[in-house]
């Protein structure tokens, strides 16, 4: 190499040796506390029997299914087709919340199968007023808004 | 070596370190793909094709830019020198199946196209956590694609070493844009530190290789020659230099390699017109010095590259005083014949005293 070459590449890795731990570590302090990319599929290997209400699309059909006494109850999502996007996150609509980060993180909705969540009771009328959101996270839209 | 454009030469050392590239990469997909699977058993094919090629492609990139720091410091890593071009050509390959794989996987099932996609679909430039990171590995791959295509020595001619040289030190902007593309991307999904302890070693080593191999340079290049005698510098003794071997010094700004040969001394530009490398730390096969890096060959006596090859490097001349070597750093044009300085017996004897 001739020499303004060797000093060219000294020079830009000092140069990196300057902005790459702090875009390293500014990268790691930057990760959002609630990770969304880990479903949060509770006790999804039972599933309830009790149909409390159902909808269907052409695409999907949702289920909230509740056991024998009404004490704990779950969603299911089941797609009818194959997804026209790669994944998408599904939250429960919450009171008052603004975007989706105010709403409650279900799950994720991957491949074409029946996705169980539990979800939390609060009274049998609450739960058929419950509404929930299917957000696609890669291009931060949503979906589908899903009212029972 | 090709005076024109034509097909890659293979030889036998091409050959092993290709299939030894082959085997590596085919040795680490099935691993990462076995691995997964056993810890994750749903894990589609695309997630799979996508995260083993990723981390496989960063995996290369840190191969390849600590060859050459690596080499600086030790000579036993010049071979890995010799054929890096085709790693980096397969690095940039297994790039762009991973990039390929996600345009489709996260862009393309729309109405919209998948490349504007790619710019629009995400648009929080301020925000670290919410960053375009994909973006950022669409530039980088667009570097590695550039690279790849204009790698061929064909290309190094018609661009000229400078603009060839220019070109390729991209890779350096490239690196950057990967490892924020990876730390705004898969690492603000992470809640294990693992993935980012390897980006931060991997980061520190490279950067510790570079710098020091840099300042080792440096230290070669402000060595300062007192010495001086009707235009001859001083340079070492007949001694220190080795039959078929040579020393770099660099006078005046540029380095000169004093060959020592057949019983005489040879003095030639030290940089390969090829791709700069260091002539001085190659040595005289068959009668010709031999670069290093890629294997040019040039004649100690005229520093012209035998026929039909048409390189040609600067001579200068050397005398031998006592037992003392010095040499003038006034260049001869390019190929110009010099008989090179007799070693005498005498020489020798009082070296040996």
């Amino acid at each position: 190499m001739m020499k303004p070459l060797r000093k060219k590449h000294l020079f830009i890795w000092i140069g990196l040796a300057a902005i790459m731990p702090a875009g390293i570590i500014s990268a790691w302090m930057a990760r959002p506390e609630k990770i969304i990319s880990e479903p949060i599929e509770k006790n999804n290997s039972i599933s309830f029997t009790k149909v409390v209400k159902e909808v269907k699309t052409e695409k999907y059909s949702i289920r909230l299914l509740c056991n024998s006494d009404n004490s704990s109850c779950q969603l299911q999502y089941n797609s009818l087709v194959p997804q026209d996007l790669p994944s998408a996150l599904l939250y429960r609509m919450m009171p008052g919340a603004t975007g989706i980060n105010g709403n409650e993180l279900l799950g994720r909705i991957g491949e074409r199968r029946t996705y169980q969540f539990d979800i939390p009771v609060a009274g049998r009328k609450s739960m058929e007023q419950q509404a929930f959101i299917l957000y696609d996270f890669i291009h931060q839209q949503i979906i589908d808004t899903i009212k029972f | 070596m090709g005076v024109s454009y034509q097909a890659v030469g293979w030889n036998r050392q091409k050959k092993v370190y290709d299939w030894m590239i082959f085997a590596g990469c085919v040795t680490y997909l099935t691993l990462f793909i076995t691995i997964t699977l056993i810890y994750n058993r749903q894990a589609t094919f695309e997630t799979l094709l996508i995260r083993s090629t990723s981390t496989l492609a960063v995996l290369m990139l840190h191969i390849i830019l600590a060859i050459g720091p690596l080499c600086r410091l030790n000579n036993r890593f010049l071979p890995l020198l010799y054929n890096r071009r085709h790693l980096g050509v397969t690095m940039c390959c297994i790039a762009l199946v991973h990039g390929s794989f996600s345009l489709f996987q996260f862009h393309a099932l729309s109405n919209t196209n998948p490349f504007v996609s790619l710019f629009t679909s995400n648009t929080s430039f301020n925000s670290l956590a919410s960053f375009p990171f994909q973006a950022l590995g669409f530039f980088a791959l667009l570097i590695f694609i550039l690279m790849a295509v204009t790698s061929h020595d064909f290309w190094l001619h018609t661009l000229s070493p400078r603009i060839w040289k220019s070109l390729h030190m991209f890779v350096y902007v490239a690196y950057f844009l990967v490892i924020m593309h990876v730390m705004l991307g898969v690492i603000q999904y992470e809640t294990h530190p693992f993935l980012v302890i390897l980006i931060g070693i991997g980061a520190f080593f490279l950067l510790l290789l570079h710098i020091t191999a840099g300042l080792k340079e440096v230290r070669k290049d402000n060595i300062h020659f007192d010495k001086s005698l009707k235009g001859f510098v001083y340079v070492c003794e007949i001694s220190d230099l080795q039959e078929s071997r040579a020393k770099m010094f660099c006078i005046e700004k540029e380095r000169i390699a004093v060959y020592r040969h057949e019983g005489k001394l040879y003095a030639i530009h030290n940089v390969c017109k090829h791709q700069g490398g260091p002539l001085g730390e190659g040595k005289i096969i068959d009668g010709c010095i031999t670069c290093p890096w890629h294997g040019y060959q040039y004649l100690p006596q005229n520093g012209q590259s035998p026929p039909p090859f048409k390189e040609k490097v600067n001579t200068y001349d050397v005398r031998v005083i006592d037992s003392g070597v010095w040499v003038n750093p006034l260049p001869y044009p390019e190929g110009t014949e010099r008989a090179g300085a007799l070693i005498h017996a005498t020489s020798l004897h009082q070296t040996a005293i």
